[in-house]
């Protein structure tokens, strides 16, 4: 398919050509990796003990044997960021790495409620195996974007310049500068903690630099002394010798300071740019007392999961929670990439389980953490000039811990819990039954980490119900196999419901996501789905919600683009919104887009979905004028949930909003015949858009987009700070589709007497 | 959708005294329509890789200025098979080619 050739050259360097991305050795040949049917892989675990986690997580470059986009037969090596784990509590465990370059997810992480998690982050990529990956920086043209750059045949293919090209730095850029967001966790928001406003740069090492690193030694003098104080004192409230080692304030200072002086570009040598250096940043917020955001080769994550036992208001929900890669500009790339791993909470939930379960003579509740990813080295379709954006068949398929369609072993009569996390970074995933039915079954039992109410598990966690995960979501499910053995395939429809059309989410046919193999010995005493008596309770941190609390309501807007949330990209020098902390408040989430379901995810605290609008809805008669839901495309007042939610509410932290219904209301908008929106019902307008004649000409027609909506609670508890609330098809935060927000606290410093 | 790497790396066994050749060491990529190509130059002067002949190829150009030391290309993305020959505009003995694939059918 491809050859170089050799020539003579006349210059002084000698340059070889070396094609990376291609094994050495005999080549492989097309298709004959990752093939579809073989067993689950289990992902490597690293556990806590005594109450803390201490781990190294490493990123790194690597060699990982990923798949085309659907309809691509090739199934080839290709250099990803890859994360690898270390358990340092465990003195002479290996590094938990991927065998055979297959695209395993990183580490699960297994603590429990109240833990203290302490990770070494490394970033250790050699950012010359990933082009114009260091933001500007590297950069060798005279003008840049600041975006990452692709072109074709003679034009810009991205970010381009068309009416919605994406601008710095609400684009793909700086993909090698990484940071850890602790999806799910209920913990600070600052300086150690779910911080994701860090960039974590890779470490220097490039012969331009004099000086290069931090070396191991550097970090591990260094992080020891942090970890003992933080687990002493709890999170680091400052960037200063009582909380941080002065021997690595002065390297991070010497580090950047190098950078700066010595990274070309715009095709010139060092130093930067004033305006792109990065120790002048961090020099002025050290100033001002804040944590500094920008650090080089390593990071010290320390921070203590929320414990009502320990005296916080709102516990951390113990479940199946995740991490992931979450710098801005680059989530989308990093968690294509698979830059992702599970984070399992254990606490009273688990334990009621397993007390059920665990009965003589069976296998006790056997788990699977399952990883549904979707897995690219180029996530945005525009990048290729060939694409046809709304070819649904042309977008990373979807696989389940670094495979296709893999298979899961269950005895006869067995249930297991399944632990499942759409780490997707685009697509939703329903999951929509087992095939042939009348053999296994799930139940539902807790959704996003959180455990649902035993009410909920009776009403909403039937057999077999359908689930749709939206990127970031996940569910616990009981899965019981039959007293046959049997294979069973278990079928999911990615973005159900979508219309074509949308470059970012096409529609799609079903899919076999993983095969369960019902086989060996049944067993013994076969208890099937616990009762909802038996259900575990939840904590009382999870009850309802006093609504007469909400003393706060709000409106957010996601827009039916891919980068606006009320009427704005993300702007990092503004807060969108301030809340005062413990407060509780309602707030309305809004969907203007008719062809994609923006998933709302906001960090550090979850919320209960309290009332939910799908214009699209048929099941509810919103269509017709005679009957009590119907939706007036007239009159805005009609436009609002007619079924209510019964209590008790589900918790998440990231719910799809449900998209917008355009409804054509020309004859509405025209009088004495002309059509204008001014014309239209005053109550309206706002939604109406410009009434254009179609391109292909002909009489003007006006459309009024009907938003979809759902309203959530919830309690912003325990820590104060700042953190972003944004849309989880991560394509769009990088894009812009995200909103910083800030915690302050509810009770002012001063005294008046 | 893969992203191809090509480094210019300097070989040890050039210099003043010996002609320079562009090797490449290991079975090339199986770029295929579609498919992204970026340079990553390791050598400590700029190199600037541009298409033989626009005419034949199609391609005027893959990136708009030349690689920094020490820096890399932004990203090509091939828009049709066929064969690419190249060379660097500012070492006109360096010269290579790629042999690009048709892109894959989609399935229905």
């Amino acid at each position: 398919m491809q050859k170089f050739r050799a020539a003579s050259c006349s210059i002084l360097a000698v340059l070889s050509i070396l094609a990376l991305g291609w094994p050495r050795g005999p080549a492989m040949a097309q298709g004959d990796c990752n093939q579809e049917g073989k067993d689950l892989l289990p992902i490597p675990e690293i556990s806590s003990q005594n109450g803390r986690l201490r781990a190294e997580i490493k990123l790194t470059n690597g060699k990982r044997t990923l798949w085309g986009i659907k309809g691509d037969t090739r199934c080839l090596p290709q250099q990803v960021r890859v994360l690898t784990g270390h358990d340092l509590l465990k003195p002479g465990a290996n590094d938990l790495i991927p065998v055979n370059g297959e695209p395993i997810p990183a580490p699960t992480l297994r603590v429990k409620v109240g833990d203290l998690i302490q990770i070494k982050f490394l970033n250790d990529i050699d950012t010359q195996s990933f082009a114009g990956s260091l933001d500007q920086a590297l950069s060798n043209q005279k003008n840049t974007t600041g975006c990452d750059e692709v072109y074709t045949e003679g034009k810009q293919l991205y970010p381009g310049s068309g009416k919605n090209h994406d601008i710095f730095p609400n684009c793909l850029h700086g993909s090698s500068t990484s940071n850890i967001h602790f999806h799910g966790t209920h913990t600070t928001p600052n300086t150690t903690g779910d911080n994701v406003l860090l960039n974590v740069r890779p470490a220097l090492r490039s012969p331009l630099y004099a000086v290069t690193g931090p070396s191991e030694a550097d970090v591990n003098a260094a992080f020891d002394p942090i970890f003992s104080l933080c687990e002493k004192n709890g999170s680091p409230v400052g960037w200063d010798k009582t909380m941080v080692p002065d021997s690595w304030i002065n390297l991070q200072q010497k580090l950047l300071v190098e950078y700066d002086a010595k990274t070309p570009s715009f095709g010139n040598p060092g130093p930067l740019p004033k305006d792109m250096q990065l120790w002048p940043v961090n020099k002025a917020q050290i100033e001002s007392h804040l944590w500094p955001q920008y650090h080089v080769g390593a990071f010290p994550y320390c921070f203590r999961l929320a414990d009502t036992a320990r005296g916080n208001d709102m516990g951390q929900a113990p479940g199946t929670h995740w991490y992931h890669a979450h710098k801005h500009g680059s989530t989308a790339l990093n968690v294509a990439n698979g830059m992702e791993g599970a984070l399992i909470i254990e606490g009273e939930y688990d334990a009621a389980l397993r007390r059920f379960y665990n009965i003589n003579n069976g296998p006790g509740l056997r788990e699977q953490v399952l990883m549904i990813q979707q897995l690219s080295s180029t996530p945005f379709p525009a990048l290729n000039p060939l694409l046809n954006p709304r070819q649904p068949e042309l977008r990373p398929v979807l696989s389940v811990n670094g495979r296709l369609d893999p298979v899961v072993k269950m005895r006869p009569g067995e249930v297991q819990l399944w632990r499942v996390v759409n780490g997707a970074f685009r697509d939703a995933v329903q999951l929509q039954s087992f095939e042939p039915k009348g053999g296994l079954a799930w139940r539902q039992i807790a959704q996003d980490g959180v455990q649902f109410h035993p009410d909920n598990y009776q009403d909403l966690g039937t057999e077999n119900r359908q689930i749709n995960l939206a990127p970031a979501n996940r569910a616990d499910l009981l899965v019981k196999a039959p007293a046959a053995v049997g294979k069973y395939d278990l079928i999911a429809m990615p973005n159900v419901g979508l219309p074509q059309g949308d470059p970012d989410l096409p529609t799609s046919k079903p899919i076999k996501l993983l095969t369960v193999s019902v086989e060996g010995q049944p067993v013994e005493q076969q208890r099937g789905f616990i009762t909802k008596e038996s259900f575990p309770k939840q904590p009382d941190f999870l009850h309802d919600i006093d609504p007469s609390l909400a003393r706060v309501h709000r409106t957010l807007t996601f827009a039916g683009n891919h980068y606006q949330i009320d009427n704005e990209r993300f702007n990092g020098e503004k807060y969108s919104q301030i809340m005062a902390l413990n407060s509780v408040e309602e707030w309305k989430i809004e969907n203007q887009a008719p062809d994609k379901s923006h998933p709302f995810h906001i960090h550090i605290n979850p919320f209960q979905v309290t009332e939910i609008f799908e214009p699209n809805d048929t099941t509810t008669n919103t269509t017709d004028p005679a009957k009590p839901c119907y939706v007036d495309p007239l009159k805005p007042e009609t436009w609002k949930s007619c079924a209510a939610i019964p209590a008790p509410y589900v918790w998440w932290d990231t719910f799809g909003i449900p998209m917008a219904k355009t409804v054509k209301v020309t004859d509405a908008c025209t009088s004495n015949g002309n059509t204008n929106k001014s014309l239209c019902p005053a109550a309206i307008q706002p939604y109406v858009d410009d009434c254009p004649a179609p391109r292909g000409g002909g009489p003007q027609v006006c459309t009024v987009t009907i938003p979809g909506y759902f309203k959530m609670r919830t309690k912003f508890a325990d820590f104060p700070g700042t953190y972003v609330i944004h849309c989880h098809i991560l394509i769009h935060e990088d894009r812009g589709m995200m909103q910083m927000v800030e915690v302050v606290p509810d009770h002012p410093p001063y005294k008046h007497h | 959708m893969p992203v191809w790497q090509i480094n210019i790396t300097t070989n040890p066994n050039g210099g003043p005294t010996k002609p320079a050749r562009f090797e490449f060491a290991d079975p090339p990529p199986q770029v295929q329509a579609g498919d992204q190509v970026f340079w990553s130059n390791n050598d400590s002067q700029p190199h600037h890789p541009v298409p033989d002949d626009p005419s034949q190829s199609g391609i005027t150009e893959f990136m708009p200025t030349q690689i920094a030391a020490h820096a890399s290309s932004p990203t090509f993305a091939f828009g049709k098979a066929g064969t690419v020959g190249y060379h660097c505009l500012l070492h006109k003995d360096e010269t290579g080619s790629i042999d690009v694939g048709a892109a894959p059918v989609p399935q229905a």
